[in-house]
């Protein structure tokens, strides 16, 4: 009976599997963890329920999706050019590949959030109006990509985003997660100095790059052996 | 004076921005309602309205109502009723209407996107005072620089007023029903915490843990923290539960590690599970949608090599730092 709360863990986790509707697996798994747990369905001010569990931290959450204030404006940019105007950044440059342009970006990322700058969702402000249409444009191929290539490049976009954002923002000592780590120890008894916790972030920051520059150099190999492969095919045809 | 200051500050709180941004939501869906070329107006159009009053009235309404709300969006979703218009996928813009205007605007194009970064980087160099909440300032300046950024997208391509609601009805539709994951798995993880998920997960931890030899701690603790994150979603869930659990009693007290130093490669630790897992969605289920990827999962694949090799690189710097 103890391992009766994980009940809703194992339907997240067989719905994501099964690849169901998220939105239903998730309310289903918190409507199953609630009963698991012998919460009401609605909660009175003795018990919370499940209802008004879900409610109140749906609403305490409205943060998150603040950036919908930022579509109009990124979209009436895209209607008048932003894409093609940020594609054609990088086409004429011949040493700026995808992997190139992605460890810059992550660069960036890093530096931004060391300094303790938070510009809420980066994937919002910054990868889709221009980061993903300068890859997709990087070394002037567009129009050439397959759906593949264009998916894999689209993806490597966003997941630098979260590279930079997650290994780099531990570098300023008054970040959220540096003063998670003080308040959990202080409440072990174990004082120590968020500088501290910051200095030992350094080795995973750097760390955290080169891995991702590895990752960009297979990406850019990828890409140029599927380009290779391409004007081989239509060399053959033009020979025919 | 002091009537206009209160104007001001209530201007300027997170409430009314929450207003705004239902406004903004609820807006779309008016236009969802009208667009004939939506094969599921009617249900589309309801949950951009549902979404716009849970944001508007969210602090006002009883929590059950706030969760009422809730069940009739995924309901809606459920059904599959939340669609875009076929006038608003990325390649029914045609080209031309594109590109032309691009040569004429060339890259002043790109002032209005900048300044959103800018100007809320801007505002919080102001010194706003300890008793501000520095959520506050990050989410009213987005918030404010959002609208100042559309006012100059207005100016710079002349556009009519009414095709800024147009193009964010656009992106909001393609994102679609994902809009609402971050909320929603956040607070599926609140429901975790109250029906006690993170005990018996630490149970079960600290049973399998063999105390004493350093490397299988480490090994040991990084995993868990890694599994539980992936659960939850949110690394900042996990770290206390694993910390509290393992990190402190078996790792710092009998090894005399350096706290300092496994805090923080135990957090960042915690973010391989988040790179990996649905369950964070404003990182990895949002952006495919946003990026108008085919895979919804194609971010996850791309980042789980990369989080499995810095996973070793954790275990690999504990291990060497602390021996």
């Amino acid at each position: 009976m103890e391992y009766l709360p994980l009940a809703g863990v194992a339907v997240v986790l067989a719905g994501f599997a099964l690849r169901l509707r998220v939105t239903v697996v998730v309310v289903a798994a918190g409507l199953i963890t609630g009963l698991a747990a012998g919460m009401p369905v609605v909660g009175s001010d003795a018990a919370p329920g499940i209802l008004d569990t879900l409610g109140r931290a749906f609403s305490s959450q409205r943060l998150i999706t603040l950036f919908v204030l930022a579509l109009p404006a990124i979209g009436l940019s895209e209607r008048y050019g932003l894409q093609d105007q940020a594609r054609h950044l990088l086409a004429n440059l011949r040493a700026a590949t995808v992997g190139r342009l992605l460890l810059a970006y992550q660069l960036l990322r890093v530096f931004v959030v060391a300094l303790g700058i938070r510009l809420g969702s980066g994937h919002v402000t910054f990868s889709r109006p221009l980061i993903v249409p300068m890859a997709l444009g990087a070394g002037g191929l567009d129009d050439e990509r397959t759906p593949d290539e264009t998916e894999r490049v689209k993806a490597a976009s966003g997941a630098s985003e979260n590279y930079g954002n997650f290994f780099g923002q531990n570098l300023f000592f008054g970040a959220a997660g540096v003063v998670l780590v003080v308040t959990t120890l202080r409440d072990a008894g174990i004082a120590v100095d968020p500088r501290h916790v910051s200095l030992w972030s350094i080795p995973i920051a750097v760390a955290s790059v080169l891995v991702a520059a590895g990752k960009y150099h297979l990406l850019d190999r990828w890409l140029r052996r599927r380009a290779a492969r391409r004007a081989a095919a239509t060399g053959d045809e033009g020979a025919r | 004076m002091a009537e206009r200051l209160a104007f001001a500050a209530r201007l300027t709180s997170l409430e009314a921005i929450f207003v705004l941004s239902g406004i903004v939501l609820a807006v779309f869906g008016g236009f969802t309602f009208a667009d004939r070329r939506n094969p599921a107006r009617i249900g589309t159009g309801c949950f951009w309205i549902l979404l716009g009053a849970s944001f508007a009235f969210g602090s006002v309404l009883p929590a059950w109502a706030n969760g009422a709300l809730v069940i009739a969006m995924v309901a809606i979703d459920g059904f599959g009723r939340v669609r875009a218009s076929a006038a608003s996928t990325a390649d029914a813009a045609p080209r031309e209407v594109r590109v032309r205007p691009a040569h004429r605007l060339g890259r002043r194009i790109f002032i209005p996107v900048l300044m959103i970064p800018a100007l809320t980087y801007a505002s919080s160099l102001i010194p706003w005072g300890k008793s501000v909440d520095p959520n506050r300032v990050v989410f009213v300046s987005l918030a404010y620089a959002s609208v100042l950024s559309a006012a100059a997208a207005l100016a710079i391509s002349r556009a009519r007023p009414v095709e800024l609601i147009h193009e964010g009805r656009r992106l909001a539709e393609a994102i679609g029903a994902v809009v609402i994951l971050p909320q929603l798995l956040a607070s599926l993880g609140t429901l975790f915490r109250v029906a006690g998920v993170g005990d018996v997960i630490a149970r079960i931890v600290s049973a399998v843990i063999p105390a004493g030899n350093l490397f299988a701690v480490v090994g040991v603790c990084c995993l868990s923290i890694v599994g539980f994150t992936f659960i939850m979603g949110n690394s900042f869930a996990a770290f206390p539960v694993i910390m509290s659990g393992v990190g402190v009693p078996l790792l710092i007290l009998p090894f005399g590690a350096d706290p300092a130093l496994v805090g923080a490669l135990v957090l960042t630790c915690a973010s391989c599970g988040t790179l990996c897992t649905p369950m964070a969605a404003n990182f990895n289920m949002v952006p495919p949608a946003l990026f108008e990827m085919r895979d919804p999962y194609g971010v996850i694949k791309i980042q789980a090599p990369y989080a499995a090799v810095m996973l070793l690189v954790h275990v690999a710097l504990l291990w060497a730092l602390i021996r």
